[in-house]
């Protein structure tokens, strides 16, 4: 007996898309179609409140509290992008592309909620690709930007590599295994082919992420893409690769922790440092964003490093803060973007007088990516560092601790262009629909900084599965 | 009675909530509640000078709020003597500083709203008995200052000197935003030292109390690991240290100072520092007592070096608020050193030159930057014979500058003798030789500054200097009083301190 209701936000979400995309071939306006992929979405985020928690669909999929978060995450990030597209493709010239961008962000979206409930090798590698294939597209479908094509064929370059390196370690782990089924696997036939295919696998993943050493297209990708597609790609695929991480260390990574811990351990330690460092000169919000993300990385694999069930929680808050912070942020990007302001420093001087609203919101992600106290990336770094104590990583804590403060350098730089230049006029008319996501994402980062426990709680249930 | 302390966080809190939503053109308006927000506090610090119960010690007015109910987090707060004495401080530098900046004519909603801010995250570190809500607070104190120094401070004008002068041009040494982004990273590393040291307190307090918590009175109980113990000491001293001006951890002190404007030094140097100090005191010597025996000779040491590091890099300088900023180190080791002496007098001392520095700090910023804006120089070189035009500030700067010395019947006086009569004392007598040679070479630099700036002939190139007047004499004549009145009068916070000082080597054993 099957359990098709396990299912049932994928196919929800799979009719949504497909139901668009015929839309999209008939005269129905973009702005209407947008429109209805932002309430579908929104509705199945209200849907998952419903759908049993728990649940198998055959060996190769589980839906389980822990998939479940990630998804609604997923979610709303698919939401935030719809919100900020649609403006911005009217600015940039591609609204009459708006369906098959909806198409791909919605495809995205469902590769990354399958990626997080698959439990064999297989369903893991085909969710893993219509996670990666809608994003090169996604990456170029602005053509008129000279840029564009560098940017998606970057991401598509080092996308490739990573599946090749994916499905060379998968194919390791069977040879070491015997099976694909992550459940099954209870012997190691060969310790060397099993060390060989973990490590493939982390490489693969590792783009996915943009950890260390694996970043190097992420800046110029994002410099390139359109701003709401690098919203999206800065937060989905990520949360999806550290969940699938998580995945695997508690199914069978753990019966070789010993190793492992270390390896994680240097991993999110130079993660986060070149991260930093990188991002220190940037002078383009994207690029500074980029690395930002990248020593973000760098912290949750602290999480991960840690290897505890509380820990997962944490690295699940740690997302949620991540996804309103971070994707905020790049909205924000957009939004001077749509008003042909450049997306650098210089650009956004004394934008507290040209667009109040916008410098303020702006002002509460970089506290909240800078992980200032009353803020919920504060919350998110608080917890991750308090787990990795916990598991008595306490070089990796300090070390943690002191590059946030390096990080607030070039956060705050930004800020002291947004406030402190005074030279700078025209004040701008931020877009609604942009104005909205941005500020909806303020407003919960700032309310959840207040009340962190509304976040953590439900985080904290999510992993009681483990 | 229980939820009087609640008036020294809701009060700013609200000040700051409700000239959110004032009008940007409404300045008379938001002076107004900026000055309302300060009465309640001043009020209730005056009343716990009568109201706390001298004969009874320890921490009173205790009440516990739930905050986060499911992490364990609550919002204890107490007063004990100690604190008693630095909640008068800051009440009064508040109040002073509203009237020293009451005629700031620029984006004066956000410069009254921030620092409202600011003081109440000073006031919530002195009566917070939660470690980790007394961590947020420390925050919330330190972070306002960017923008305050940021947006209204002032540029050093004299050019640099000697080998690296190309270097300080090139990264903009002196300039106001380099000051800020200095101060802001420097005590941000001390919170990095501070947070992750916390962590271990609370988690090595699972494994001593049984079960992991962040409240201080509970984890005075608690037993750590002498290794443990000393790690961690000296994580907070360097945190708070930095905080406090330690050396050689001070330099964001005069960068930032002299980049500050008049209200944020009176509250940085005056206040902030002594949250630094205070945080030492409190949660180092406080938690760790073994450690604290073992390592105190560090500290000591480090505030001899302070003391005469900072009166001979006072006595280098000609711009007039770097000279100002440079005294601030070096009194903080004075600071420091009554604290290490571990005796009685000793850390009364200590305490009693938080308040007398603070005040005394607060008074001679304020005349600094007056002068500063009516004469447009910071270079003392340049000035001379300013109290022709100028008799007020004269005189002002003559009182805080006798206090600065040490002069007796003044509050510094009395300050500098319990610490001094504490060094003697302690395990550590040649710490006296710094100390007084360090109050010798206050005297020469503070009296050079003194001639350089008022005396002498009236000066030609200055023809028009208005004297200080309205709201900033009033500003003055709070503070200098109170340096008289604890000078002639100290037992009126010498009381308080000493209940908390006895309560608190109790609790240190020894000495």
């Amino acid at each position: 007996m099957l359990q098709w209701t396990t299912l049932s936000l994928e196919l929800g979400l799979l009719a949504l898309a497909l139901v668009l995309f015929v839309l999209d071939l008939t005269r129905v306006s973009r702005r209407l179609i947008t429109l209805l992929a932002g309430l579908g979405t929104f509705a199945l985020f209200l849907f998952s409140f419903t759908v049993p928690s728990t649940g198998t669909f055959t060996q190769a999929f589980i839906l389980d509290p822990f998939a479940l978060f990630l998804k609604r995450i997923f979610l709303l990030a698919a939401l935030l992008t719809l919100m900020g597209a649609s403006t911005y493709a009217r600015v940039r010239n591609y609204t009459a592309r708006m369906g098959e961008f909806i198409l791909l962000v919605l495809l995205a979206t469902l590769g990354a909620m399958a990626l997080v409930s698959a439990r064999d090798f297989l369903t893991f590698f085909v969710a893993f690709e219509l996670l990666s294939l809608p994003i090169y597209a996604l990456a170029a479908i602005e053509k008129g930007n000279p840029l564009a094509p560098e940017g998606a064929l970057k991401v598509f370059l080092f996308g490739s590599l990573s599946s090749v390196a994916l499905f060379l370690g998968i194919g390791l782990l069977y040879a070491a295994t015997g099976t694909t089924f992550w459940t099954r696997i209870h012997t190691v036939l060969f310790p060397v082919l099993f060390q060989l295919g973990v490590v493939l696998l982390l490489v693969g993943i590792g783009f996915k992420i943009a950890m260390f050493p694996f970043y190097m297209w992420v800046p110029d990708t994002y410099e390139a893409a359109p701003t709401p597609v690098v919203a999206f790609l800065s937060v989905a695929p990520k949360a999806a690769g550290i969940g699938v991480l998580f995945r695997l260390y508690f199914e069978f990574f753990s019966r070789w922790q010993g190793d492992l811990t270390a390896w994680i351990t240097v991993l999110a330690a130079v993660t986060m440092i070149a991260g930093n460092l990188m991002a220190l000169p940037q002078k383009n919000l994207k690029r500074l964003l980029a690395y930002s993300g990248v020593a973000h990385i760098g912290y949750v694999l602290t999480a991960v490093a840690a290897g505890s069930r509380f820990s997962a929680a944490m690295a699940l808050f740690y997302f949620v803060a991540y996804l309103f912070s971070n994707m905020g942020a790049f909205l924000a990007v957009a939004a001077l973007e749509t008003q042909g302001v450049e997306p650098t420093l210089e650009g956004s001087r004394n934008l507290i007088r040209r667009s109040p609203l916008l410098a303020a919101a702006f002002l509460v992600f970089l506290l909240s990516l800078g992980g200032i106290p009353f803020v919920l990336g504060f919350w998110g770094k608080l917890y991750v560092f308090l787990a990795a104590g916990k598991a008595g990583l306490w070089g990796l804590v300090f070390l943690g601790a002191l590059l946030a403060v390096i990080a607030l350098y070039y956060y705050l730089n930004v800020a002291r262009w947004m406030f402190i230049v005074e030279e700078g006029e025209g004040s701008l008319h931020i877009p609604g629909s942009l104005l909205a996501a941005v500020g909806i994402a303020a407003v919960v980062v700032f309310a959840g900084g207040l009340v962190p426990q509304w976040l953590v709680v439900p985080a904290v249930h999510a992993v009681m599965g483990f | 009675m229980e939820h009087l302390l609640l008036t020294f966080l809701l009060s700013p809190f609200l000040g700051a909530v409700i000239l959110f939503f004032v009008p940007y053109r409404a300045g008379r308006l938001i002076r107004w509640v900026a000055l309302l927000s300060a009465l309640p506090p001043l009020g209730v610090s005056l009343w716990l000078l009568k109201g706390y119960d001298l004969g009874q010690g320890g921490f009173q007015f205790v009440h516990s709020y739930a905050v986060l109910p499911s992490m364990g987090l609550n919002l204890v707060l107490g007063v004990d003597g100690i604190s008693v004495a630095l909640l008068f401080l800051t009440a009064f530098i508040y109040l002073t500083a509203i009237f020293t900046s009451w005629t700031i004519d620029r984006r004066e909603k956000e410069f009254f709203l921030f620092m409202a801010l600011l003081v109440t995250g000073v006031f919530g570190v002195f009566i917070s008995l939660d470690l980790f809500l007394f961590f947020l607070f420390y925050e919330l104190a330190v972070l306002p200052m960017y923008l305050l120094i940021g947006i209204w401070g002032s540029t050093k004008e004299i050019p640099g000197k000697g080998p690296f002068a190309w270097t300080y041009e090139q990264i903009r040494v002196g300039v106001k935003e380099y000051g800020a982004m200095k101060l802001t990273l420097y005590l941000l590393v001390g919170s990095a030292f501070i947070l992750v040291a916390l962590f271990r307190v609370y988690v090595e307090s699972g494994a001593s109390l049984g079960h992991a918590t962040f409240n201080f009175l509970q984890l005075q109980n608690a037993s750590f690991d002498p290794s443990v113990a000393r790690l961690l000491f000296l994580l907070f001293y360097v945190g708070f240290g930095v905080l406090a001006g330690i050396w050689p951890l001070h330099t964001w002190s005069p960068d930032g100072h002299a980049a500050a404007p008049a209200a944020g030094s009176m509250m940085h140097a005056g206040v902030l520092m002594k949250l630094g100090a205070y945080g030492v005191l409190r949660v180092g010597f406080g938690l760790f007592p073994g450690a604290a025996h073992e390592l105190a000779w560090i500290v000591g040491t480090i505030a001899a070096i302070n003391i005469l590091y900072g009166a001979l890099a006072a006595g280098w300088q000609r711009d007039i608020k770097y000279l100002i900023a440079y005294s601030s180190v070096s009194h903080m080791g004075i600071v420091m050193l009554g604290m290490a002496t571990l005796t009685e007098p000793g850390i009364a001392g200590s305490v009693f030159q938080m308040v007398s520095h603070g005040i005394m700090t607060g008074l001679l910023f304020t005349i600094v930057n007056l002068v500063y804006h009516k004469s447009h120089t910071r270079d003392m070189t340049e000035m001379g014979g300013f109290a022709h035009r100028m008799p007020i500030l004269a005189t002002f700067f003559a009182l805080a500058g006798f206090t600065s010395l040490g002069l007796p019947g003044l509050s510094g006086f009395v300050a500098e003798f319990l610490v001094f009569l504490g060094a003697w004392t302690s395990a550590h007598p040649w710490w006296l030789i710094p100390g007084v040679l360090g109050a010798f070479i206050t005297a020469i630099y503070v009296l050079r500054a003194m001639r350089w700036i008022f005396l002498g002939p009236e000066n030609p190139r200055y023809p028009d200097l208005p004297d200080a007047r309205g709201t900033e004499v009033l500003s003055m004549v709070i503070l200098g009083a109170i340096l008289i009145l604890l000078g002639l009068y100290p037992r009126l916070l010498l009381d308080a301190i000493h209940t908390g000082v006895v309560e608190f080597l109790a609790h240190l054993g020894g000495a």
